[in-house]
């Protein structure tokens, strides 16, 4: 019996004693950031070392980046925002539409941080008013919902200078439509049967992200979804199967019969071929820059070989018309369910300090001010890139809430009349009917 | 009585991990019925969800491409299954003959089938490449074409390539089962036959097939259920295109819940299919009934 109770009691106060211990150590708060970049050598990289350096200068935050490949990102988020269940910090797309995600959850997906940016300086002395560029564009009814972070643009046209040598082409045809034409056919290198080297790539594979490399096209033709992408986006102000689309349709088919790999392609299909030499030209957005340095081929060609012409001028039926260029950012946007708002809030403004730009604008474009003096210095060819971008009208997709959809069918439609399926106008009135259902179907 | 409620016991005991795989699977059908009656819109922002009758089915059926997507899946699942059907007696009547290494043939055409559906998916897109795809390039080789075939993104041919791409996989599961139905037949019987004068023709019209007809049965209805709801090979090879010309009831289903975010329809449509399931294995259920 007294052995018994001693018992009882040892095991008591050996509970006790734990249910203490577990009672006084405080765990960290531990976050999650989402983002599809992990699976990129370089900037996967880059994201691993942000968040060791934000967790050893915040001990008791624990900031784990989550791995989603970008294949399944934009459709994940909608799901795991629908079910209260995405990361505590989202990387977003304004070229994907923060609305869209931010209306996918009654009272907005993401929080207002405005009260947070004010007066808020980071260690390096970064002001994130006064030093950050874009905070008008990820706006939501007034409001800032995320921060920027990054920003890209597209395209400029990349060629090898060896190559345009030894056909003896001057790139400066590269820079309209007419002369980009003939310069790609004549770049194409015949083989036996199929060519040696193709001369231009253009992504036309049913998934591939539209806004990067089509909508330039039909802007720049004069056409596009809505007129110059301004709203109200009603059903009745859609042009998408306008004549200038049409025609900047027309174009590529003619392009891509002409001078591109035959069949389905995505952007990630082309590169590959451009740094072995299979493919003469092709378009690049900023953050394809960084794939090209790791991979093209011979061992520094990047360097010495690779040069760039910006959009060509649009320049058939006589008129006249100067590039219009794609450009979105990828800001961060911290979850309206988050437990940890003002924990998340920081580590998203640590993103835009000094040395972490500095190191993530290998793939785009920094928006720290502070950090745009280097900027050609660490990487002359992104620095070329966007010193030949800036100099031309930028625009982006329209921001609503229906953009995910639109995406879907927009790529579509280009699919549908780059492998022949339709014609042009076919593909774009099919694509103007749907676009026009998605409109009109109620909330 | 104590051992009549152990056997009861013991009973419930093996019939309990069904019943929870029963639940498991009801909860999210009963969810998926009352959702396709329902006004479920990812993207609406409200988290209620009216009770509208048949309006998901009527949005499903005035989709522009709905009869287009119904000709495409009928084509898919018909020539699919025939040829599955038809390749897979080919195969299981020449393994069960006298031939040299069936045993090692026998293990080589499982491979196809066990062959996960991604591995499938990247061999195909590989090999048809147009610019670098092994078979365009032996048909340049022997000069039988001047440039690459597009075969996956031709509107004309990526539908019966992606058929041939099912019949290649999915063939072999047949075969087998055929083949151990036909290694059931009493060797008697043909012996029988040939006393009697029967060529190979009238041996496999009046032995061979009306014994293995019941399996052959099973397996036509059991691959009619299988194709129609193909999704993955034909996601992964074509992802339903060029301009929805491999796009059957499967794709469509997911485009509406996980591109369009309209998970009302996808139900709904996903209910349509389920009936069209439901029929066949009624059908087959009957059959089962009838032959014992």
């Amino acid at each position: 019996m007294l052995k018994k109770a001693c018992a009882l009691v040892l095991i008591g106060t050996c509970l006790a004693l734990a249910v203490f211990a577990a009672g006084t150590k405080k765990d960290p708060i531990h976050l999650y950031y989402s983002n599809w970049w992990m699976n990129d050598p370089i900037r996967g990289k880059n994201v691993e070392i942000a968040c060791e350096e934000f967790n050893k200068q915040n001990p008791g935050v624990v900031v784990e980046p989550k791995t989603i490949t970008s294949d399944s990102y934009w459709d994940q988020l909608y799901l795991d925002i629908a079910s209260d269940s995405e990361a505590d910090i989202v990387a977003v797309d304004t070229g994907a539409g923060i609305t869209s995600y931010d209306s996918a959850r009654p009272g907005g997906a993401f929080i207002a941080l405005d009260k947070y940016i004010k007066g808020y300086v980071l260690k390096d002395g970064t002001s994130l008013e006064k030093d950050i560029l874009f905070l008008n564009q990820t706006q939501r009814n007034g409001q800032t919902i995320a921060l920027p972070y990054i920003s890209f643009y597209a395209a400029n046209t990349v060629y090898r200078k060896s190559v345009m040598k030894e056909a003896g082409i001057d790139p400066k045809k590269l820079e309209t439509w007419s002369g980009q034409l003939e310069a790609a056919k004549a770049l194409v290198k015949q083989g036996n049967g199929t060519p040696e080297r193709y001369g231009f790539g253009h992504p036309t594979a049913v998934d591939v992200l539209t806004r990067w490399w089509t909508m330039h096209y039909l802007w720049t033709a004069g056409g596009g979804i809505f007129p110059m992408e301004k709203g109200p986006y009603t059903a009745d102000r859609l042009i998408f199967n306008c004549k200038e689309n049409v025609k900047a349709l027309e174009y590529l088919v003619k392009l891509n019969k002409a001078a591109a790999p035959v069949g389905d392609r995505k952007y990630s299909d082309l590169w590959p071929l451009f740094e072995n030499g299979s493919l003469a030209t092709m378009q690049a957005a900023l953050w394809t820059l960084s794939n090209l340095q790791q991979d093209m081929k011979p061992a520094g060609s990047f360097e010495s070989d690779l040069a760039m012409a910006p959009f060509p001028v649009y320049d058939l039926d006589g008129q006249k018309r100067p590039p219009v260029y794609t450009t979105w950012g990828n800001p961060l946007a911290v979850s309206s369910v988050s437990k940890h708002p003002k924990e998340a809030f920081d580590f998203i403004a640590f993103m835009h300090s000094v040395e972490v730009q500095k190191r993530d604008c290998i793939a785009a474009s920094p928006v720290n001010k502070k950090v745009l003096p280097y900027y050609s210095k660490l990487y002359p060819a992104q620095g070329a890139y966007v010193n030949t971008a800036i100099k031309y009208e930028m625009r982006s997709v329209p921001d609503i809430p229906q953009w995910g959809q639109f995406e879907v069918i927009l790529t579509q439609t280009f699919n549908a009349a780059l492998v022949g399926a339709k014609t042009p106008q076919e593909a774009l009135d099919w694509g103007q009917a749907e676009l026009v259902k998605i409109l009109n179907t109620k909330k | 009585m104590k051992r009549k409620m152990n056997d009861s016991t013991v009973g419930y005991l093996f019939i309990l991990p069904m019943v929870i795989v029963m639940i498991i699977i009801a909860i999210p059908l009963i969810q998926s019925v009352w959702m396709s009656f329902s006004d479920y819109y990812l993207l609406s922002g409200s988290r209620t969800h009216a009770f509208i009758g048949l309006e998901n089915f009527r949005s499903v059926i005035g989709q522009t491409h709905f009869w287009k997507m119904t000709r495409v899946t009928a084509y898919y699942t018909l020539y699919s299954v025939a040829g599955k059907m038809v390749l897979g007696l080919l195969v299981a009547l020449l393994l069960n003959s006298k031939i040299k290494g069936k045993g090692f043939v026998r293990s080589l055409i499982v491979i196809p089938w066990a062959m996960p559906g991604i591995v499938v998916a990247m061999l195909f897109t590989l090999a048809l490449d147009p610019a670098y795809g092994m078979l365009n390039y032996l048909l340049e080789k022997t000069h039988l074409i001047t440039q690459g075939i597009p075969f996956l993104s031709d509107v004309d041919l990526a539908l019966p390539v992606v058929v041939t791409i099912g019949i290649w996989k999915n063939f072999p599961f047949t075969a087998l089962m055929l083949l151990a139905s036909l290694q059931g037949i009493s060797p008697e019987l043909y012996e029988a036959g040939r006393i009697d004068g029967a060529n190979t023709w009238q041996q496999f019209r009046f032995i061979t097939w009306p014994m293995i007809l019941p399996v052959w049965l099973i397996m036509l209805i059991l691959q009619i259920v299988g194709t129609i709801k193909e999704f993955d090979l034909i996601y992964l090879v074509t992802r339903g295109g060029p301009d929805l010309a491999t796009n059957v009831i499967g794709l469509d289903i997911y485009r509406n819940a996980f591109k369009f975010f309209k998970l009302g329809v996808a139900s709904a449509e996903g209910m349509m299919l389920m009936v069209i399931c439901f029929v066949f294995a009624i059908v087959y259920y009957r059959y089962e009934l009838r032959n014992g």
